[in-house]
């Protein structure tokens, strides 16, 4: 099924609530910036596993010291 | 003037819809304040919604900053986005979840009209996560690089095309004593 793309118009001086579809140019920019948002947190996502590959790295060596799993991991927000 | 927290406009969807734009806000407050329970159509168990001010949508204009709590541990803490096309990034519910389920954001723009300062704000939400209804609570700050007045405020999801019928979206305004 196509999915319809429209847009709430809420006037907040006069009160009127308009439905209507979105414009060429809207629905471009809408879609643009889904992709462009997308890639963004993929890019995220990528540097948020690095940190955790580093914090994991960081605990196996505070183990390889002697100290407990609770012991390293208080020491590592 | 007493203090009055009074409700500008109120919308509840009666169909899918991308996008919602509350436009002529009213410069007779002093905050603003925003309550959203929405749920997206995209295919995961939430979605996040995303703001816009004064239709202003330049590469740079905004930044954001998250932290997401789920099922009671910190999992994610995002750090400003450079060079983004808007600020918010507000957790709501997905369409992959439970039936009738909605997120719930509420944002609070201060001095929202006054043109001497850039123009800040904050978010908390809560959406039901996965099957066993954990919660996926999120705290945000807003950060839009303008001293203009904000006169309109276009909500849009990151992922999902449509806010489903149902969702509600109400703007408040603040005036101080």
């Amino acid at each position: 099924m196509t999915e319809i793309y429209t847009i709430a118009d809420i006037n907040c001086e006069t009160g009127e609530q308009i439905e209507r579809p979105m414009t060429q140019e809207e629905l471009t920019a809408h879609l643009e910036r889904q992709v462009q948002a997308q890639a963004d947190w993929e890019v995220h996502q990528a540097e948020l596993a690095a940190k955790e590959q580093v914090k994991a790295s960081a605990l196996a060596k505070l183990a390889a010291l002697g100290l407990t799993e609770e012991e390293a991991a208080a020491l590592i927000i | 003037m007493a203090q009055t927290y009074q409700l500008i406009e109120s919308v509840t969807l009666e169909s899918n819809t991308a996008s919602i734009n509350f436009s002529s806000i009213p410069s007779t407050y002093t905050h603003l304040e925003l309550l959203i329970q929405a749920r997206s159509t995209h295919t995961q168990p939430n979605d996040f919604v995303i703001l816009r001010y004064n239709g202003n949508s330049t590469a740079g204009a905004y930044a954001y900053s998250s932290l997401q709590v789920l099922s009671g541990y910190l999992t994610t803490e995002n750090g400003s986005v450079n060079s983004s096309t808007f600020t918010g990034f507000c957790s709501i519910s997905g369409d992959n979840n439970q039936s009738n389920i909605f997120g719930i954001s509420r944002i609070v723009i201060p001095e929202y009209k006054n043109t001497s300062v850039t123009k800040t704000g904050f978010a908390v939400g809560n959406s039901a996560y996965g099957t066993g209804f954990e919660s996926s609570i999120t705290i945000q700050g807003l950060y839009w690089n303008n001293t203009a007045a904000i006169s309109s405020i276009a909500l849009l999801l990151n992922s999902g095309t449509n806010f489903k019928t149902g969702s509600t979206f109400q703007l408040y305004g603040f005036t101080k004593a």
